[in-house]
């Protein structure tokens, strides 16, 4: 039985590593670095990240490049909350690992995007080099190919957001205890 | 009337606006009656952390306002701090400062022109824009050693001098570069798609570009000759003769032409400056140095002109008395002032700068109100907006 | 000495001062900043066409908002200095005069507090909508409760 489920884990994790697709999420600099690895010179879609896809809802990588400030955190969440399972996040650029430069005395910038939504990749660089995403990339997939069908309820138990909006009014995220989905108003 | 009645968010993610813009559209039917533009979702404060840093310590944050162009907003805070402490630049300085930033302006026209004809659906130009500005930036790293946030300027001069070799490439690239525009007008300018989302869209007349404050090439398409390398010169811009190009008409299409006609001017103002820098190239200026040892100041080898600069300022001990300073620069989106007010201290009391996008952010609804939903994107696009320089 | 002639024949109290480059700064008072505007923009001898930008400064007794303008026809440029009180800032706005001057007003609202009579729509712009206090302060310490996941 164990041979039969780990020959199944093996053909699916190669067939879903071999063909991620992020979200096009570029906030700052670090985005500049990305349509750099997405063009001619540093092909990112050899690596099977053939289209960058718009919407959240047929994307199932998010990189989030480029600072992420208190306005913008709720939308974040939003995007995140909207991809389907199984998903991934790689915290590109010095901004999303802890915060960068602005780390010491910002008023307004997050710390760090693993105090809004769990990250599996850490790259850092201000900004990284295309190759450096490339490996993240790479890292990204080694990680999907020891996953087993098995432990699946585990991994959609750890993938939720650790904040959420303080009321429907405000645009302040506030710590969580339970999971809520936030709600965006015109 | 049937009327269809919508309001739309066009979300601060949204793969065609450039950067984090949130757009609220009212629409009837494909129409729009009313758009609002908010802004702040890439408020990093930056104004703020200059009041708890030396001016040293600010001076890598400053490329980072505006990453596509970082050389010109490292020129105007090092113009500043040098005009409030009384600090001389040497002339080979200036020019690798203009070689630079004239380099900058062509890499962010050309990220500029693929990413709006992305944005109209065009795929096939980003690559090839791309594939000029992987040349240029790898021009540039070879001499600051970053691809896009280089830190090269310092209080006094550059921080290094160019390496063996790097001279002959810039002067290679601008031998190839002027057939790849015409590569790209080939593609473009006379395509009838192109013409039809761009001709007559998006007009800006001169009065309403004057009372907005857009500087530019929006402002050069619409009929006003302003440059402010020409009226209010710095660094050597004085010794150079070169065309402002204007057009009159001010819509998409004219302002798309004024950057490609931009861009041969940098071209064509790059390779004069190489053939007037004082010392040339460098492993020329190092045999020739060594040569003559003469040391006096006057000399064309070893003297003033052919240094890159003349005392290192230190930055615990570079106090400033109370002055304040605001300095005027054509970066590659329009005129970007910096505002640096000192205290006595070796820190700043108040830096603030205006930046171009903000005003051009700022008349972006009023040039969509009763136009069609798909000629937003147009709009943006033209305008050359780059969302960190409007929130900072 | 132009300035000086223009000034006193409309009875304005102007005084000039020059900052490091040499450009001029004229100190005002603020009740008469919306009548020296109508003169910088419509008077032939000034046409200041372009108002180019709104700073505030928060020197620590008082504020400071400072005008930048440019006129293209004669090549000049000029800054107003004004100075306000600490307790009740608020200052006339020029929403009438320049458009430019709306979301520099805005800006200024936001982040130090000051506030512009007569603005059409004067609210938060570059922090979120329920930001408590003005960042760009010299006393302001970040106080707000609901933030307190982001610490160092």
């Amino acid at each position: 039985m164990q041979i039969i489920l780990s020959a199944v884990d093996f053909v699916y994790n190669w067939a879903r590593s071999n063909s991620v697709w992020p979200l096009t999420f570029a906030t700052s600099c670090c985005g500049i670095e990305m349509i750099c690895t997405s063009a001619s010179k540093y092909d990112i879609a050899r690596f099977g990240s053939e289209v960058f896809r718009a919407t959240p809802r047929q994307a199932d990588l998010i990189i989030t490049a480029g600072t992420i400030t208190h306005k913008m955190a709720p939308a974040l969440i939003k995007l995140y909350e909207q991809m389907p399972e199984p998903k991934y996040v790689i915290a590109m650029g010095a901004c999303c690992v802890t915060g960068g430069m602005y780390e010491n005395d910002s008023y307004s910038v997050v710390r760090g995007v693993d105090r809004l939504i769990p990250v599996d990749v850490y790259l850092p660089g201000c900004p990284p080099r295309p190759e450096a995403l490339l490996d993240a990339i790479i890292q990204l997939q080694n990680k999907m190919k020891t996953e087993t069908l098995a432990d699946r309820k585990k991994y959609i138990e750890a993938h939720r957001p650790k904040v959420k909006l303080a009321d429907t009014e405000s645009e302040i995220l506030v710590a969580a205890d339970e999971i809520e989905i936030i709600r965006w108003g015109v | 009337m049937i009327k269809e009645e919508l309001k739309i968010n066009i979300g601060p993610q949204h793969p065609s606006t450039h950067g984090v813009l949130r757009l609220v559209a009212d629409l009837d039917g494909e129409y729009i009656k009313d758009i609002e533009a908010k802004i702040g979702y890439l408020h990093r404060g930056m104004e703020k952390l200059a009041e708890s840093r030396n001016y040293h310590q600010y001076l890598p944050m400053v490329d980072r306002i505006d990453y596509l162009s970082g050389f010109f907003n490292s020129a105007s805070f090092c113009y500043a701090v040098e005009s409030l402490a009384g600090i001389e630049v040497p002339k080979r300085a200036e020019y690798l400062r203009l070689i630079t930033m004239e380099l900058n302006r062509i890499a962010s026209h050309l990220l500029w022109l693929g990413t709006f004809l992305l944005d109209l659906g065009a795929t096939s130009p980003l690559f090839y824009c791309l594939r000029e500005r992987e040349e240029i930036v790898k021009i540039l790293e070879n001499l600051t050693g970053q691809r896009m946030m280089y830190n090269y300027y310092c209080f006094g001069g550059v921080r290094k001098d160019m390496p063996d070799g790097w001279l002959s490439s810039v002067k290679n690239f601008c031998e190839n570069f002027p057939s790849q525009i015409d590569d790209y007008e080939k593609l473009i300018t006379e395509n009838p798609i192109f013409l039809a989302r761009t001709k007559g869209v998006g007009v800006i007349s001169a009065e309403m570009a004057l009372d907005y404050g857009i500087t530019g090439a929006n402002l050069r398409a619409s009929g006003v000759r302003f440059d402010a390398r020409k009226s209010m010169p710095y660094s050597v811009y004085k010794d150079f003769n070169f065309d402002t190009p204007t057009l009159q008409e001010g819509d998409c299409y004219a302002r798309y032409q004024v950057r490609l006609l931009e861009m041969r001017e940098s071209c064509k103002l790059i390779q004069k400056a190489i053939s007037r820098i004082p010392g040339g190239a460098s492993e020329k200026l190092k045999v020739k140095r060594t040569n003559c040892g003469c040391n006096k100041a006057e000399c064309a080898f070893c003297g003033d002109e052919t240094k890159i600069f003349f005392k290192k300022t230190n930055p615990l001990t570079l106090k400033i008395p109370p002055a304040e300073v605001t300095t005027f620069i054509e970066s590659s989106r329009g005129l970007s002032t910096c505002y640096v007010r000192s205290n006595g201290t070796n820190m700043p009391d108040r830096v603030k700068w205006r930046t171009p996008s903000f005003s051009a952010t700022q008349i972006l609804p009023e040039l969509c109100k009763g136009s069609l939903y798909a000629d937003i994107m147009a709009v943006l696009g033209s305008l050359d907006i780059v969302l960190p320089e409007v929130d900072r | 000495m132009n300035f000086q002639e223009i000034f006193s024949r409309h009875e304005l109290n102007v005084i000039k001062n020059k900052d490091a480059l040499g450009n001029n700064i004229l100190s005002i008072n603020k009740d008469d900043l919306l009548k020296i505007c109508e003169l910088l923009k419509n008077d032939r001898l000034f046409n200041y066409e372009m108002l180019l930008a709104v700073i505030g400064i928060d020197c620590s007794e008082h504020f400071e908002v400072l005008y930048s303008f440019y006129s293209l026809k004669n090549n000049k440029k000029l800054f107003l200095k004004t100075i306000l009180p600490k307790e009740n800032p608020c200052i006339e706005s020029l929403c009438g005069l320049y458009s430019s001057a709306d979301w520099h007003e805005r800006e200024c609202f936001d982040l130090l507090g000051i506030e512009f009579l007569n603005h059409p729509k004067l609210e938060r712009i570059l922090l979120p909508k329920d930001w408590v206090g003005h960042p760009l302060r010299k006393d302001y310490k970040e106080e707000d409760e609901r933030l307190s996941w982001n610490r160092r």
